[in-house]
């Protein structure tokens, strides 16, 4: 308990810190003072990755993975609350910030010392899931101004939420809680591939592609057969091909790929965020006193978050901002935990955050075809704010369960044939009457137990 | 530990590396941006612009400079529109030493670039512009020897420094010269002339004679009207050119092999019957309309094709080029308005043998009926031949297509909707003379 506590403050502390820090020296970024205000960021900026390098380094073998994860998160943090500032969004941003901070801290006291996962907690997930993905596909809606057909967002009394952000966490969630859960897997696979469907029928493309690669992890990683594995992704990735193929929308949007300086059909924020980057040059970038030139930029502040930063700092910052995304993945991933669920949540979270940051980045610069997605952290939304400081919450529990759990049910004894189980299951199933179904289920998660 | 463990930490690796490789990968792809940014992007971005100068260096379009109200919107700054120099030549308007490390600030005053045409100095396309006395219509004008063009002129035309013009859908903002066809009117009993030459040289000695009215199968009578009751008379080649007899050239046309003719046309850069044979397309990058008309057999209508008042619609480019090979031995230099592309690369339009003959008679009927007695077309005009075309709302154009050797500049020119007291396209011919080079 002792050694615990100060592991858990510090983190919060780090951010709350480095959040007030970067208020301060985004203060002093009067546009009119130029570059002096300019430099004292890229020192800022130096600093953090630094720091961000130090930790990442101190961490090889010696165990102090959540503190470099913490930094990585505070580089980002400040990153994020400069470009939002620049572009006029402090205000917002902040709040945004605060309630990452406490999704973050709500998730991490909830899920703290959990390693099992019980049954009505998996399914009031596998609920809400559903519940959001009506709510989304029958009440959503595109944002006005016609820019984007995406209906991706809930209005409710003057407040715009996005249910797919909360989808991905609930999705993770639910994957990382089925391990050797057979009924579970089914579960959480098939709520994985209804995501998928609606949102690419609501043109949300980006959080499409991201549940689609989070489906291939648990799939992976849950079945545990690298055949099943790769049939169903190959299976999965035909059926995608060809959504996307007889989707007006996904297809206009692959089409522009690779011609966004033609500004294919209207679309122009992308050559405008490249025309920018370019006049800025990727040495020096605009420069913090003329980022304000950017506002005009349709989503500069979410889908095009990095691509912002790249244009203000130049290539400098990519370096830093990767590189801190990168630590995350990294680190999250490099978890030697013993239970399942921290695991499976760790390298999910890993794969969602390099989706997401290589959807957006590469997206705004048209590297890759453009998505629209948020970068974690740096892109202006509570949505998306909330959901991934519940991620946060999520991989801090996972990385120090403070309480030993007593349930050992969960604990891995031994490799379990896959296969054999999943056609034991289908086979009880199918044998199996409606009015015994309970019944079955009560049997089935029995036998796992005894397992 | 789980199987999949070991794996999926390698995938892990990868993704990482994947996104450390986006580095790298998103320099490549912004520095590969920085070629596709457009000359105009750059003007927006900078407040500074390439220029495009006419002959002697003057400038056309650059900066706040915009003489598109008097160039017939070829350079096109400003605008939207597409078939304008600064559109298609926005590669050779881009400042030089921009690149994606350092952007703008790699920019200096050596960096923007200066594009010449081979258009008149500015001021005398101002003088031209003045002749239309603010008719509409065009003048262009050409070395059919080198393919400089000299004039492009197209009224009305706008500025963009003159703003809300933008939208006008009176054709204002296409250049008439490059995007509009005419009907012919009289000037294609030059085009009739080639024809009956390619086929038969010892036609230009043919005598016909008119007596007002030449009576066809099909009802749809050739007449000449308007001159004298009873017809011309019995006269040649050169005075069927000089008082444009229609019923002269109906008769010659009934001597004529119809395929053949076809074939003369489509040489000639004519669309027959929907084929075209050599059409010239482009002046350069820029894109022009192809002459075009139809006939089926020698019936009445298709006699009014060759005549020109049937469905035959020219550009007037390609009208000044079957002049000029009248003068070039029957071949043309191809047009160019970029002092560069001027290269004096020629296109045969019809033997020299009809060249030297064409030449010979209409030199004679250009001399007799439009220079003596008080005509008053300037005598640096060799060859000329006039063009009325009635518009079917009452309104006639009037055309002018001619050849200067002196000057080796073959023209045509244009008045739309000419009222008695508006200036005559001899006229404008007149002015252009002493100008040209
Ligand atoms: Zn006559």
């Amino acid at each position: 308990m002792k050694k615990t506590l100060p592991r858990l403050g510090a983190p919060f502390l780090t951010i709350l810190f480095s959040i007030l820090l970067m208020t301060y020296v985004s203060s002093l970024a009067d546009p009119d003072l130029g570059p002096s205000a300019f430099s004292l960021y890229r020192t800022a900026m130096l600093l953090a990755s630094f720091m961000a390098l130090a930790a990442f380094l101190m961490d090889m073998g010696k165990g102090i993975r959540l503190q470099s994860m913490i930094l990585s998160l505070s580089i980002l943090s400040s990153c994020g609350c400069t470009i939002q500032f620049l572009l006029g969004n402090i205000r917002d941003h902040l709040i945004y910030q605060c309630l990452f901070m406490a999704a973050a801290a709500a998730v991490f006291l909830f899920l703290a010392g959990r390693c099992a996962v019980s049954d009505l907690l998996f399914y009031l997930g596998a609920g809400s899931v559903v519940l959001l993905l009506a709510l989304n596909y029958f009440l959503g809606s595109a944002p006005p101004g016609g820019y984007t057909t995406a209906r991706l967002w809930l209005f409710i009394g003057g407040v715009s939420v996005q249910p797919g952000e909360m989808v991905k966490i609930l999705l993770i969630f639910l994957g990382a809680a089925s391990y050797r859960r057979w009924q579970r897997c089914a579960v959480s696979f098939a709520l994985c591939l209804a995501s998928c469907l609606i949102l690419l029928k609501l043109s949300d493309m980006g959080n499409a592609a991201v549940i689609f690669l989070l489906l291939v992890v648990q799939v992976f990683y849950l079945l545990d057969s690298w055949k099943l594995a790769l049939l169903l992704v190959a299976g999965a990735f035909t059926a995608f091909a060809w959504l996307i193929r007889h989707s007006a929308y996904a297809s206009a949007r692959l089409a522009n790929w690779g011609h966004a300086m033609e500004r294919p059909g209207g679309v122009h924020q992308q050559a405008d965020l490249l025309e920018a980057i370019l006049f800025g040059g990727l040495l020096n970038g605009v420069g913090a006193g003329h980022a304000g030139s950017l506002k005009s930029i349709y989503a500069i502040d979410s889908d095009m978050a990095l691509g912002a930063l790249l244009a203000v700092f130049g290539a400098g910052i990519l370096l830093i901002v990767l590189g801190a995304y990168v630590i995350l993945i990294w680190q999250a991933a490099g978890n030697h935990s013993v239970y399942p669920f921290s695991h499976l949540v760790l390298v999910q979270a890993s794969m969602l955050i390099f989706a997401q940051v290589f959807l957006n980045f590469g997206g705004s610069i048209d590297l890759i075809p453009f998505t629209g997605i948020t970068a974690p952290l740096l892109s202006l939304g509570g949505s998306s704010m909330v959901c991934f400081g519940a991620l946060t919450g999520m991989c801090m529990a996972a990385e120090c369960p403070i309480l030993k759990s007593t349930d050992s049910q969960v604990r891995e004894t031994e490799n379990v044939d896959i296969l054999s189980g999943l056609f034991r299951l289908g086979r009880d199933n199918l044998k199996a009457a409606v009015p015994r179904l309970k019944e079955v289920l009560c049997t089935v998660r029995k036998k796992d137990t005894e397992n | 530990m789980h199987r999949s463990e070991k794996r999926y930490r390698k995938l892990i690796l990868a993704l990482a590396l994947v996104l450390l490789f986006m580095l790298p990968a998103s320099l490549v792809r912004i520095s590969l941006a920085a070629s596709q940014i457009s000359a105009r992007t750059f003007t927006e971005r900078t407040g500074r612009s390439s220029v495009i100068t006419d002959r002697k260096g003057g400038v056309l379009s650059g900066g706040e400079t915009d003489f598109d109200s008097v160039t017939g919107n070829l350079t096109g700054n400003g605008w939207s529109a597409d078939n304008t120099i600064s559109r298609r030549y926005s590669g050779k308007l881009k400042p030089s030493g921009f690149n994606a490390l350092t952007g703008e600030a790699g920019l200096s005053d050596k960096s923007w670039k200066s594009l010449e045409t081979t258009l008149l100095p500015i001021q005398d396309q101002v003088t031209l512009k003045d002749a239309f006395q603010g008719k509409r219509g065009c003048l262009f004008s050409y070395n059919y020897k080198t393919g400089e063009v000299y004039t492009l002129l197209s009224l009305p035309s706008a500025s963009f420094l003159a703003p809300g013009e933008e939208n006008a859908d009176d054709g204002r903002l296409l250049n008439r010269c490059l995007d509009a066809s005419y009907i012919s009117g009289s000037t294609m009993k030059v085009v009739t002339t080639i024809c009956a030459l390619e086929q038969d040289p010892s036609l230009a000695e043919a005598v016909f004679d008119c007596s007002g009215r030449f009576e066809t199968e099909g009802g749809m009578d050739v007449t000449c009207l308007g001159d004298k009751e009873g017809g011309h008379g019995t006269h040649d080649l050169v005075g069927a050119l000089g008082v444009s007899c229609n019923v002269y050239f109906a008769q010659l046309i009934r001597t004529l092999n119809v395929d053949a003719a076809a074939q003369t046309l489509r040489q000639l850069g004519f669309n027959v019957n929907g084929v075209s044979g050599s059409s010239l397309n482009s002046v350069g990058k820029l894109d022009k309309t192809v002459s075009s008309t139809s006939f089926i057999d020698y019936k009445a209508g298709s006699l009014w094709s060759l005549i020109g008042q049937g469905s035959t619609q020219v550009s007037v480019i390609d009208m000044a080029m079957i002049a000029g090979a009248a003068a070039g031995g029957g071949k043309a230099a191809l047009p160019a308005v970029i002092a560069g592309e001027a290269t004096g690369k020629t296109k045969t339009l019809y033997s020299p043998e009809t060249a030297s003959l064409l030449s010979d008679y209409w030199s004679r009927a250009t001399k007799q009926y439009y220079r003596e007695g008080g005509k008053g077309l300037s005598s640096l005009v060799d060859m000329a031949k006039t063009g009325t075309a009635e518009q079917g709302n009452g309104t006639v154009n009037r055309l002018l297509m001619g050849v200067s050797r002196e000057k080796q500049t073959a023209f045509m020119i244009v008045v739309e909707n000419w009222q008695e007291g508006d200036p005559m396209p001899a006229d404008i011919a007149n002015t252009l003379m002493p100008l040209l080079p």
